[in-house]
C-alpha cells in the first residue's frame, strides 16, 4: 500500500525560530541585570526566586510527565548542598570538583530511591519522598555528626577555585552569582523542554495516561520512570550546589517540608505544563512570601494566595495569557 | 499460529476457564470467539496476550512455549492486542501516540496504517477529542503497527451500533487479507461474527463447546441449546 507522506506538526506549531529568536534575547538582556539592580534586595529575591523556580520546574517535570506528586524534592536539593560542603571542609576539594562530585551523589540517590518508589502507588509515593527529606533534614543534624555535617546549625564552608570561570569566593556575591543561576535555570529550563517533546518525554505521559495498553505495545514501563525520577532529583541538585556556593552554607532546613511545600505551590502557581511557568512561579512565589512576610502575615496572606489561584486558574499563571495569545492568533 | 493445550485460569477457588485446547489464528483469517456472558471469553484472551497466568496448561505461539513470556515479549514477538473498552492515550494527539509506537516496534510503514484506518484528517486532535468511532479505530491502528502476525481484538464492536459492528468487521477481513495477519475476535454480535469470520470457537462456562466454520456452528446442537437458541 502506498501511503502520503506524515507530517509530525501541524502548520500553526512552527513558530519554533520566532520563539527561540525571542528566547535568546531575553537570555543575553538577563546578563544586564545585576547592573541594574546593583546587588542587595531585588537581586537576592531573584536568585532565591530562580532557584524555587528550578525546584518547581522538577515538581512540575515529575508531574506533568508522570502524573507523580514530588513532595520531598528537598531530599535531593540538601543532599547535593551537603555533599558539596562535606566535600570542601572535610576533603579539601575545590569548588568545581565538589559540585561535580555532589551531583554524581544525587544522581545516584535519586536513581536508588527512584528505583524503589516508581513501583508504589501514587499516595505512598508521595509520602515516601517527604519522609525521605524529613528523615535526611533530622540525620544531618544529629549530634554525633556535627564535625562533618555542622549539627542543627548548619555547615558553613569556604569554597575554593573557579567555577565556569568565576572565582568561587566572588560566588557568595549576590550580583556575581546570578550569571551562573540566569544560566542554570535556562539550561534546566531547556533540558526539560527537550526532554518533554521527545521521544522519551512522550513515552513518559503515555505510561502516565494507560500503562497497561503501554506495556501491551511491547514498552517497558518501569525504567523509563526511574530514568525521569533519576533526572528530577540531578536536576533538584544543580539548585542545591548553586544555591550552596551562593551562601557558603548547607543547613538542615533545606531538606525541609517547607522547601518542597514551596516547590510545589510554585510549580502550580505558574502551572506544571510548561518550563515558563514553574520558574516564572518560582520567582512571583519567593516575591509574594517575602511581600507577605514584610507585612507580618506570611503564612496567611500565602495561604489565600494559592486557594485563589487553585480556585480561578488551576492550570496556572501562564495559562490566561496563552489562551488570549490563542484567541488573538485566530483573529 | 496459536495453540493452547489444556488452559486452565482460576481466580482463587472459582474456575474461569477449564481444560481448554484449541487451535487459534491462521494468517489472513478471522477467528472468533463467542459465548453466553461469563463463557470466559476475556479471561480466555487475557491469558493468551499474557495478563493472566494459566493456573494448568500451557499457550503454544509459533511453536514455542509462551506461557511464561511477558506481555512486552510476546507483542514484540507479533501478538497484538485492543481492548473491549477504548485503549489509548487520551492527552496524546493520535499522531503522537501512533508515531510513538511504530518508532518502538519499528513498523516500516506507519502512513498506510493510518490510511487504511482513515485517521490522517484527525492525526493532530488529541486523542479525548476524538470522536468514540475514532477512537477505537485508534485502538485498533495502535494493535496493527509492528507488522504484527495475529491481532487479538476483545469486542471491537462495543459500544458500535450493529451496522458499524459489521462494517468494523468487513475492515477486519480486508486487513486480515491485506497484512496477511490471523485476526483473533471476541464478539457478542452473533450475526455479525457468523457473516464475516472464517472460523468460530464457543465457550460456555469457561468450557471449549466447540470449533468450526460458521455453518458447522449454527448447526451443532450443543451450541445452540447453550447458546444460540432459536435465534440462530
Amino acid at each position: 500500500m502506498t501511503s502520503l507522506p506524515l507530517s509530525r506538526r501541524p502548520a500553526s506549531a512552527m513558530h519554533w525560530p520566532v520563539l527561540g529568536g525571542a528566547a535568546l534575547a531575553v537570555f543575553l538582556a538577563g546578563f544586564l541585570l545585576p547592573g541594574y539592580l546593583e546587588g542587595g534586595y531585588l537581586q537576592s529575591l531573584l536568585n532565591n526566586g530562580l532557584i524555587t523556580g528550578i525546584l518547581a520546574l522538577c515538581v512540575a517535570f515529575i508531574m506533568h510527565q508522570c502524573g507523580f506528586v514530588l513532595f520531598g524534592i528537598a531530599a535531593y536539593y540538601g543532599l547535593a548542598a551537603y555533599a558539596c560542603a562535606i566535600l570542601v571542609n572535610s576533603f579539601g576539594f575545590s569548588a568545581m570538583a565538589a559540585a561535580a562530585v555532589a551531583l554524581l551523589v544525587t544522581l545516584a540517590a535519586a536513581f536508588l530511591v527512584g528505583a524503589i518508589v516508581i513501583r508504589v502507588k501514587p499516595l505512598a509515593f508521595m509520602m515516601i519522598c517527604l519522609s525521605l527529606a524529613e528523615l535526611m533534614r533530622h540525620f544531618v543534624a544529629l549530634p554525633s555528626l556535627r564535625r562533618t555535617t555542622g549539627g542543627s546549625d548548619g555547615l558553613l564552608f569556604m569554597p575554593e577555585g573557579r567555577v565556569f570561570g568565576i572565582d568561587a569566593m566572588d560566588l557568595l556575591d549576590t550580583g556575581q552569582v546570578w550569571p551562573l543561576i540566569w544560566t542554570a535555570t535556562w539550561v534546566m529550563a531547556g533540558l526539560f523542554l527537550i526532554v518533554a517533546t521527545s521521544h522519551f518525554g512522550v513515552r513518559l505521559r503515555a505510561i502516565k495516561e494507560n500503562e497497561e495498553r503501554m506495556r501491551f505495545s511491547g514498552f517497558d514501563t518501569y525504567w523509563p520512570r526511574v530514568f525521569a525520577f533519576a533526572g528530577v532529583g540531578l536536576a533538584a541538585g544543580v539548585a542545591g550546589v548553586i544555591q550552596a556556593l551562593a551562601t557558603g552554607f548547607a543547613s538542615p532546613e533545606m531538606f525541609s517540608i517547607i522547601t518542597s511545600t514551596n516547590a510545589l505551590l510554585a510549580a502550580i502557581t505558574g502551572g506544571v505544563s510548561s518550563v515558563v511557568g514553574p520558574v516564572m512561579g518560582g520567582v512571583i512565589y519567593t516575591w509574594a512570601i517575602s511581600e507577605f512576610g514584610a507585612l507580618g502575615y506570611s503564612q496567611l496572606f500565602t495561604g489565600i494566595a494559592v486557594i485563589l489561584v487553585m480556585l480561578f486558574i488551576p492550570k496556572g499563571i501562564l495559562h490566561p495569557l496563552r489562551l488570549l495569545g490563542r484567541k488573538g492568533g485566530r483573529a | 499460529m496459536i495453540r493452547v493445550e489444556n488452559l486452565t485460569v482460576a481466580y482463587g477457588a472459582f474456575k474461569a476457564l477449564t481444560d481448554i485446547s484449541v487451535d487459534l489464528g491462521r494468517r489472513g483469517q478471522v477467528h472468533s470467539i463467542i459465548g453466553p456472558n461469563g463463557a470466559g471469553k476475556s479471561t480466555f484472551m487475557d491469558a493468551i496476550v499474557g495478563k493472566r497466568r494459566p493456573s494448568a496448561g500451557r499457550i503454544f505461539y509459533k511453536d514455542r512455549d509462551i506461557s511464561g513470556d511477558s506481555i512486552q515479549r510476546r507483542r514484540k514477538d507479533g501478538m497484538a492486542r485492543s481492548f473491549q473498552k477504548t485503549s489509548i492515550f487520551p492527552g496524546l494527539t493520535i499522531f503522537e501516540q501512533l508515531d510513538l509506537v511504530a518508532a518502538h516496534l519499528n513498523e516500516p510503514d506507519l502512513g498506510a496504517i493510518i490510511d487504511t484506518m482513515d485517521l490522517r484528517e484527525v492525526l493532530h486532535l488529541e486523542a479525548a477529542r476524538a470522536a468514540y468511532g475514532v477512537q477505537r479505530r485508534v485502538d485498533v491502528a495502535l494493535g496493527l503497527i509492528g507488522m504484527p502476525d495475529i491481532l487479538l481484538l476483545d469486542e471491537p464492536g462495543a459500544g458500535l451500533s450493529a451496522e458499524e459492528t459489521t462494517n468494523l468487521f468487513r475492515h477486519l477481513r480486508k486487513l486480515a487479507a491485506e497484512r496477511d495477519i490471523a485476526a483473533v475476535v471476541v464478539e457478542h454480535d452473533v450475526e455479525a461474527v457468523f457473516a464475516l469470520s472464517d472460523v468460530v470457537t464457543v465457550l460456555d462456562l469457561g468450557r471449549h463447546l466447540a470449533t468450526g466454520t460458521p455453518a458447522e456452528i449454527r448447526a451443532n446442537p450443543q451450541v445452540v441449546a447453550a447458546y444460540l437458541g432459536t435465534a440462530a
